[in-house]
């Protein structure tokens, strides 16, 4: 597990994970926390990620777009309102009107090598 | 009133006529022409114009006023009654019209003293109207024929002999006007001194004409003496008697007047049935049955009493089986009443008097009139006769002298009942007027029935000799001459003279040539003895016996030599004196050509002295001689008397036949009357059959250019037209019918069937008479040999008065026709083909006209719009289904069309329920008519957009499934490596988890990732881990089908809890057994399924220290649920509680 010795990237950070697979999502905080994530926060439903979204202390998050029949926007928008910085992790197709509304934000497709989330995390403005 | 009539050049004569009456004349003149009676009338007009009175055409039923004129109005006859005039349509064809007789006839019966006038015209009309005026007691006035621009009506009213002027039209309105004024102011009543002008008057008639009228009822003469002197403008009878006088001839026309009698048909009918009842039986039932039944009609006037009799006669006649000729002698003084009744001819009228069985029978209706029938005018005779001046006819069985007797005097009665008794046979009958009788001094006739005035003869004969003709002697004209006479005294003495004669002379007796007493002196008496025995008139048997002898032989010999006889003296005894007596006979000759006659003058002597001595003194030498005297005397005497028996009997015989030659005379004469009117007729007849002529020369003209018509209209005709007549003979043909049948100009009158021809037509004469019999035309199409179409038409042929005579075949090339028309079908089936196509087709198609909308709209427009046909015909079918066209417009779209005559391109249209349409769309144009029709058809596109899309989206989602599942692989194998302690773990877990991923997303690519039932994924974890021990778990619960989101985690939770319960739990042993259940609970929106693990008979069970994946993914594994674990002895429980999207 070499390649996942500099878990000091992520160090102090507070990480959401938005994610409605259970393997994958455990994955991702396995990896964050490896990486020196102070806390990872898992949500696999739309319910779920809402009000962590808007209370929770975050330093970043991970989203996925599509949560079951659910859409991620809402929970994008109201990070976006905190100024907390997100990526999307999505098996979306490019022109996925989410993706549009949020241009600037970062989309890694799935799937992708764990580390390079954790690398482009730590790239994000903390 | 007064009546004008006038008919062709009447406008000019009434204008004169109406110039000159002045305004105030008292009268209404009414106007009667021939009119038109399709053209409007001017002439009220044009009378106003020139008249000082006003002009009225009538119209309706009008009062008439005195100073005006009524004009008739065209197409109606006018009608007078009381003092209104009405209009009527004429009851008579147009030709048998008189529109003058009907008025002059209502006019008469109305106003009896009225004034009719007859100017110019042709024909006749007025002349019958102007008899019922003049009977009627009014004044004809006619235009004179010469003056007349057409005269024959004038002539025909004058021909009447009824005119009472006939002047110039100017003189005629001044007549007019003066008779009017005259009219106004009636004559004085006679006044006794008149009598006397009258009488003379009457002489003045009687010596002109040779009728006596003095024994005519004075008040009839008077009455009708002061008309004519009306008329003749005569202030009294004095003046009337010199105008008389000093103009011959006014006699006639007063002599007609006085003469005017009516009469009707079976007037007093209940007369006439008692003489059809009781006389008419008995005269053919008796007497000679082989002598005619002869009838006098005596006085007969218009004949109507003759037809009258006649008709009764001949239903008796007809009512006997032996048939006896009847003779009726009907005669009358009136010449003109004569002419009426021999024209047989009366007006419509009589039907009131006979009855229509009577008019069926003997009488023809001819216009206005019937005409007595020749069976009933063959029966009369007419004959001019006077029953006071003429002989009487001979051995009639019935005289019917009715209403004669009454305008007699006494006298003058019994001598005409005398001349009737002698003319009856001793049985015959006699009938007279309701008011007359045949009492007669002598007793001639008894009464059969006195109401009905029927006598019959007594049968005695007359012992006066008849007083046969009246010529000389009107007894009372005489003495009142002889009284006048005697005023004078020349007079008066030689009436005394003539006294002293009578009184003084020898008695004398006139005696005629045969002997008879003519008349006796007064003292003639006492030289008569008449002998035993019937008395006789023969002076010669009279006188005493001892003068017979020799005035017998005075006569003799004075008839003989002409010259008077003187006798010896003879002795006769008077009272017991002898006296001598001698006798002269003197004939004289009164009337030369007359018989002659003799006066016999006794002239007595001294008496005969000494009876015995002179006796005595002569006897001796006288006795033998006188013996031989008396002797041959006797002798004398009786071959005498013998001769003189002969001599009568013979006269008798010789008057007798001169009666029939008097009464065949009459017969004769009639009969030459009857041929004058035949040949009239036959002249009217041949001035018919004239016009007749010229009618048909003009028709001949008028058939001659028809046929020239013809001749060009069938040369004009290029097809080939066959006449046959009934029997199928060829009456013409058109020359063309040379190229269907073998004919030529000469076979006109052969029969079609003898004729080849190039049909293909074998029924060819049954059609024809098919049409023959039924008369409805035939119409074939029938092929030439050479195969040409012809049109075979037959129609019977129709004569101008509708009569079938024969059949018109017309044959007509029709094969260009044909093939026309067979293409025409052909492309219209071809046509109907297609929109039918069009019509069933699912294609939406349709057309619109530019200008007027939708024309046509198929089915699958109907099916893809979702409007009706019935609903756009007409429509915009832009507007209506919201065309756009994208990326261009509709202006574009019709400019382009407009320009190319077609466009292909793609519309948005929306359906009737607003779903939007995407159209793939081709449009042409199409002008017809003038018309420009877009031919447009359309597919719809918009399906298959959609399902490029869903394609699309389909794939994104497999891109996005396959990214995540091996997003998912990735995830779990990192997790997998994590928590494994060993490489052999590692891969045995891996290859677990990945089956158990595939399993699920078996199940869910087999629901088309729509979602997969529990029991399904339950099983399908379990089966990998039971094999063939599928009894050690139990599961149970509803049917539920999780979404993809749902079944993926569950089957993993699943797995995990099988692969826990193989290692350490109840499926570790043999024996332990798991049960699987579940349930839903929560209503819609908010359900939620309760699933429970739960597991027995396992080993001892102990809560797990550490956790690993395993246990992860069964607590967090689903998303949103919640977990309960319990570490029973027996097993371990697992509860999952997760939310259930819909």
């Amino acid at each position: 597990m070499g390649r996942l010795a500099h878990h000091e990237r992520l160090s102090g950070r507070r990480i959401l994970i938005v994610e409605d697979e259970v393997l994958i999502a455990f994955d991702l905080r396995e990896c964050l926390r490896h990486a020196g994530a102070r806390s990872v926060a898992l949500a696999h439903t739309l319910a779920d990620a809402l009000p962590l979204a808007r209370k929770a202390p975050l330093s970043a998050a991970v989203l996925d777009i599509r949560l079951g029949s659910d859409c991620v926007a809402p929970v994008a928008e109201a990070l976006a309102e905190r100024g907390i910085p997100f990526l999307f992790y999505s098996g979306q197709a490019s022109d996925d009107p989410v993706q549009a509304a949020f241009p600037d934000v970062l989309v890694l497709n799935k799937p992708t090598d764990p580390e390079a989330i954790v690398r482009a995390l730590g790239r994000l403005p903390g | 009133m007064t009546g004008v009539g006038a008919s062709a050049g009447g406008v000019g004569a009434l204008q004169r006529l109406f110039e000159t009456l002045p305004a105030d004349t008292g009268a209404a003149f009414v106007v009667i022409v021939h009119l038109d009676p399709r053209m409007r009338s001017e002439l009220p007009e044009i009378l106003a114009m020139r008249s000082k009175m006003p002009a009225h055409q009538v119209t309706e039923t009008t009062a008439l006023k005195p100073n005006c004129i009524y004009v008739i109005p065209p197409d109606r006859e006018l009608r007078i009654s009381d003092d209104t005039i009405s209009v009527a349509p004429f009851t008579e064809p147009r030709g048998k019209r008189a529109p003058i007789d009907h008025f002059f006839r209502s006019l008469a019966e109305q106003h009896g003293d009225g004034f009719a006038v007859i100017l110019t015209g042709a024909g006749s009309d007025g002349a019958v109207g102007v008899k019922a005026v003049k009977e009627a007691g009014g004044i004809i006035l006619v235009q004179d024929p010469e003056e007349a621009e057409y005269p024959s009506m004038p002539r025909a009213a004058i021909a009447t002999d009824m005119a009472d002027f006939v002047l110039p039209v100017r003189d005629l309105a001044q007549r007019l006007t003066e008779l009017i004024k005259l009219k106004a102011r009636p004559p004085d009543a006679p006044r006794p001194g008149q009598e006397d002008a009258l009488r003379r008057i009457l002489a003045l008639v009687r010596s002109r004409t040779g009728h006596d009228f003095a024994h005519y009822k004075r008040s009839t003469i008077t009455r009708r003496v002061l008309r004519r002197m009306q008329l003749s403008r005569q202030e009294s009878l004095e003046d009337y008697f010199t105008f008389l006088r000093d103009n011959g001839q006014e006699t006639q026309p007063l002599m007609a007047d006085l003469l005017i009698s009516v009469t009707t048909f079976f007037r007093d009918p209940k007369a006439f049935e008692v003489l059809a009842a009781r006389a008419l039986p008995a005269l053919f039932s008796g007497g000679d049955a082989k002598r005619p039944i002869r009838v006098w009609v005596a006085g007969c006037a218009s004949g109507e009493e003759a037809f009258s009799l006649a008709m009764l006669l001949l239903e008796e006649q007809s009512r006997h089986d032996l048939r006896r000729d009847v003779q009726v002698f009907a005669s009358d003084m009136d010449p003109r009443a004569l002419a009426a009744a021999r024209e047989g001819c009366y007006p419509t009228a009589i039907e009131a008097d006979v009855s229509d069985e009577r008019l069926r029978r003997f009488f023809i209706r001819e216009g206005d009139f019937y005409r007595a029938k020749r069976e009933l005018r063959d029966t009369v005779v007419f004959a001019s006769h006077s029953v006071l001046r003429d002989p009487p006819f001979s051995r009639i069985d019935l005289i019917s002298c009715r209403n004669l007797l009454i305008y007699l005097d006494r006298e003058l009665q019994q001598q005409v009942l005398a001349t009737l008794h002698y003319g009856l046979t001793p049985t015959g009958y006699l009938f007279l007027g309701s008011s007359e009788t045949a009492e007669h001094r002598d007793r001639l006739f008894t009464a059969v029935d006195h109401d009905a005035r029927l006598f019959q003869s007594t049968g005695r004969t007359n012992d006066q000799p008849l007083k046969l003709p009246r010529i000389t002697g009107t007894p009372t004209g005489d003495h009142r001459a002889d009284a006048t006479r005697m005023r004078d005294p020349a007079h008066a003495a030689y009436a005394a003279h003539r006294q002293a004669l009578e009184a003084d002379a020898p008695a004398s007796v006139l005696v005629d040539e045969s002997n008879r007493v003519i008349n006796l002196s007064e003292t003639a008496g006492r030289f008569l003895q008449p002998s035993a025995g019937p008395l006789t008139s023969d002076l010669t048997e009279l006188v005493r016996l001892e003068l017979r002898f020799e005035l017998r032989s005075a006569l003799t010999r004075a008839f003989e030599h002409n010259m008077p006889v003187l006798t010896e003296p003879m002795p006769v005894r008077f009272n017991g004196d002898a006296r001598r007596v001698q006798v002269q006979v003197r004939p004289r000759l009164p009337d030369p050509r007359g018989p002659r006659q003799a006066v016999v003058l006794f002239l007595e002597g001294d008496a005969v002295p000494a009876p015995g001595k002179g006796r005595q003194r002569q006897r001796p030498d006288g006795e033998g001689a006188a013996d031989r005297l008396r002797d041959e005397l006797d002798l004398t005497q009786a071959r005498l008397r013998i001769t003189r028996e002969e001599s009568e009997a013979a006269n008798e015989e010789l008057r007798a036949a001169n009666e029939e030659l008097l009464s065949t005379n009459e017969e004769y004469r009639s009969t030459a009357e009857e041929l004058e009117t035949s040949r009239e007729e036959l002249q009217s007849i041949n001035e018919e059959l004239q016009t007749v002529n010229s009618e048909l020369k003009l028709k001949l003209e008028t058939a001659a250019e028809a046929n020239s018509d013809l001749q060009n209209l069938i040369a004009a005709t290029d097809f080939a037209t066959l006449f046959l007549d009934t029997h199928l003979r060829i009456k013409r043909f058109t020359p063309r019918l040379a190229d269907l049948f073998s004919v030529a100009p000469g076979d006109v009158g052969r029969s079609i069937t003898d004729f080849a021809h190039q049909l293909d037509y074998e029924d060819l004469a049954e059609d024809a008479r098919g049409v023959l019999e039924d008369l409805i035309p035939i119409e074939r199409e029938v092929r030439t040999r050479g195969g040409h179409w012809h049109l075979v038409r037959f129609r019977p042929y129709r004569t101008l008065e509708n009569k079938i005579d024969g059949v018109v075949v017309t044959f007509v090339d029709i094969s260009e026709r044909r093939a026309m028309e067979d293409a025409l079908r052909e492309s219209e089936g071809r046509a109907r083909q297609e929109m039918r196509l069009v019509e069933v087709s699912h294609a939406p198609m349709l057309v619109w006209d530019i200008d007027d909308g939708v024309a046509q709209w198929n089915r699958g427009s109907e099916e893809l719009y979702g409007y009706s046909r019935d609903e756009v015909m007409g429509a915009d079918v832009d507007a209506l289904l919201k065309t756009t066209v994208p990326g261009s417009s509709l202006q574009a779209v019709r400019e382009a069309l407009l320009k190319d005559g077609a466009w292909k391109g793609e519309f948005n249209r929306e359906t009737r329920l607003g779903a939007p349409l995407n159209l793939d769309c081709h449009l042409g144009l199409l002008v017809h008519n003038r018309r420009r029709y877009v031919l447009e058809s359309v597919r719809d596109i918009t399906e298959s957009q959609a399902t490029i899309e869903r394609q699309r989206l389909l794939l994104s989602e497999l891109t996005h499934r396959i990214r995540n599942i091996l997003t998912v692989t990735q995830a779990m194998i990192h997790q997998t490596w994590r928590n494994s302690p060993t490489p052999e773990a590692f891969i045995e877990r891996v290859n677990g988890r990945v089956a158990a991923l595939a399993n699920a997303h078996r199940l869910l690519v087999g629901s088309e990732w729509e979602g997969a039932e529990l029991k399904d994924i339950v099983d399908s974890q379990l089966a990998p881990y039971l094999g063939n021990d599928a009894g050690r778990a139990t599961v149970s619960g509803e049917r539920v089908r999780l979404p993809a989101g749902l079944a993926n985690p569950l089957g993993l939770v699943i797995h995990e809890l099988t692969t826990n319960a193989v290692k350490h739990g109840a499926l570790s042993n043999p024996t332990g057994t798991v049960d699987l259940s579940w349930r839903m609970a929560g209503t819609d929106g908010a359900r939620r399924l309760f699933f429970r693990w739960s597991e027995h008979g396992g080993p001892q069970v102990t809560p797990p220290v550490r956790h690993g994946l395993g246990s992860q993914l069964i607590d967090h594994g689903v998303p949103g649920s919640k977990v309960r674990h319990a570490f029973l002895a027996d097993g371990v429980v697992c509860e999952i509680e997760a939310p259930l999207p819909e």
